[in-house]
């Protein structure tokens, strides 16, 4: 019974597959141009590269993806928790929250790099920022839509504050922020590609953009297969937790 | 016993401020029960929470055993129409959350809660999510986690009102046993005509808005064997209708 559900993820995941290999295929051979190999060449390229060279780029890629997911969320879901809540606290930052989210943070690139350096902490920091909106604006939400007599039912146990957060708010959120983190994993990926795409030699986006100013595109369509598993891998990490953190919403 | 004198509250909604109760006194003697009973929007839950310490009101004063209460009460016990229980708690984690957050240990939780539970039927159930329960089952936990923290005075507001007919008579007797037999001092407030005279040894009943009483009634008869059956009953709930307007044929 327990594995028959993961079964049917791994059959679901494997058709799906299949299906866009075929496109693809067919889409390769009706362009009929290096720049789009065929799924056999590019996988073939994928797997014979993968222990030498590929594996390191793809290692620091989730690296960096996940430490700055992990960062974002750290300080995005206590702050959103709060502001949804304590409506002095959010009286004063919202407006700070809503002039600064829509900003397309990626065009202050140029001046992280020139802060910070060359190195993992200013693609870090970028992706993180841009993540930390996604995250804080959805927790915020939910937190607010936590209702009234769900604390009021808290309160009249006596519970202190701490304790409405930790039994009641944080999790009612946790399907909300767990949807925010999926939907912030993607933005966090296309993210990477362009801050890896300047100033480095490491990490997958490198990996594409070296390979396509070689014109080598079998090689480069691996380091786009590369990314793909790459947020497989974490969509899958987040759904096991949402299994194992968020049952009751699958009664 | 609560006790309570010339309570009045004053919502302060923007430039029309809504009075929500005005001038309600009554007293209420350890053990006994009151339903009280209106139109909706008269108030009757913000009387309530007032009474549960949640809400402070803009004149008067709650007394509760001789004293005025500073926030909820230990001895105070609230149970809420739909929203009680969390969803993301098993019926066992739903019903230790008082002794929780008073900060029981996990070994004294097992002891008082289990011997609830299993009291109230719901021992098969204890790891079940309340998705996974019938409405009556779910009210039930609700009252298993307010008997846990063995409190004087239950405060019920429209617990049942969400239930069918059938299961709502039987919890109504259910919730009759436990009044009896924990001694408790009982206020519910339910827009169930029959309900408020089933369960209330007085009944309150209150005006349209701003809430006050418009009669308290006796009624002595409450909880005689087969009281729903006699006379006294069908009387007194056509009193109860006559005096909240409602039109008979």
């Amino acid at each position: 019974m327990k594995n028959n559900p993961f079964w049917k993820k791994t059959l679901e995941i494997f058709a799906a597959t299949i299906v866009i290999m075929v496109f693809w295929y067919l889409l390769a051979i009706y362009v009929k141009n290096n720049i789009l190999p065929t799924p056999q060449e590019a996988m073939k390229e994928f797997f014979m590269i993968f222990h030498g060279t590929l594996w390191e780029h793809f290692y620091i890629s989730a690296y960096r993806v996940v430490v700055s997911i992990i960062a974002a969320m750290l300080l995005a879901v206590p702050l959103g928790l709060l502001l949804g809540r304590e409506e002095q606290l959010d009286r004063y930052i919202a407006p700070v929250v809503y002039l600064v989210y829509p900003i397309p943070k990626i065009v202050f690139l140029p001046v992280v790099f020139l802060l910070m350096g060359l190195g993992n902490l200013p693609k870090i920091f970028m992706i993180g920022l841009i993540v930390f909106f996604q995250i804080l604006v959805t927790t915020r939400d939910a937190s607010k839509g936590v209702p009234v007599q769900n604390i009021h039912s808290m309160t009249s146990l006596g519970a202190r504050k701490r304790q409405i957060y930790y039994h009641v708010v944080w999790p009612a959120c946790l399907p909300k922020i767990l949807t925010s983190l999926r939907i912030s994993l993607g933005t966090a990926i296309a993210v990477l590609f362009f801050v890896e795409s300047f100033a480095t030699t490491e990490g997958l986006g490198y990996f594409i953009m070296d390979a396509w100013s070689m014109a080598a595109y079998s090689q480069m369509f691996a380091g786009i297969i590369g990314m793909s598993f790459l947020g497989l891998i974490l969509y899958i990490v987040l759904d096991i937790i949402e299994a194992k953190w968020c049952r009751w919403q699958y009664l | 016993m609560i006790n309570t004198y010339e309570l009045s509250l004053t919502y302060n909604q923007a430039e029309n401020p809504v009075d929500a109760l005005r001038d309600v006194t009554f007293d209420l003697a350890e053990g006994e029960s009151m339903s009280i009973i209106g139109p909706s929007g008269c108030g009757k839950s913000t009387l309530l929470f007032i009474i549960a310490g949640l809400l402070q009101p803009t004149s008067g004063r709650v007394v509760i055993d001789g004293s005025e209460p500073e926030g909820p009460g230990a001895e105070t016990a609230l149970i809420l129409q739909d929203y009680g229980l969390f969803p993301w708690k098993t019926v066992f984690e739903n019903a230790c959350l008082g002794l929780k957050v008073k900060g029981y240990k996990r070994k004294d939780l097992q002891e008082i809660v289990i011997p609830i539970l299993q009291k109230l039927g719901l021992a098969e159930f204890m790891y079940s999510y309340p998705a996974q329960l019938s409405g009556g089952q779910r009210q039930r936990v609700a009252i298993a986690r307010s008997l846990a923290l063995k409190p004087k005075i239950l405060l019920m507001d429209e617990p049942l009102s969400s239930l069918d007919a059938l299961t709502r008579e039987t919890l109504q007797h259910f919730i009759l046993d436990i009044w009896r037999e924990h001694k408790l001092t009982l206020v519910l407030v339910t827009h169930s005509i029959e309900e408020a005279v089933f369960l209330g040894q007085k009944i309150c009943v209150m005006s349209d808005r701003p809430g006050m009483i418009k009669e308290m009634i006796e009624n002595p008869m409450m909880g005689c064997p087969g009281f729903r059956k006699k006379q006294q009953f069908h009387e007194m709930c056509s009193r109860l209708r006559s005096l909240l307007g409602v039109e008979q044929q």
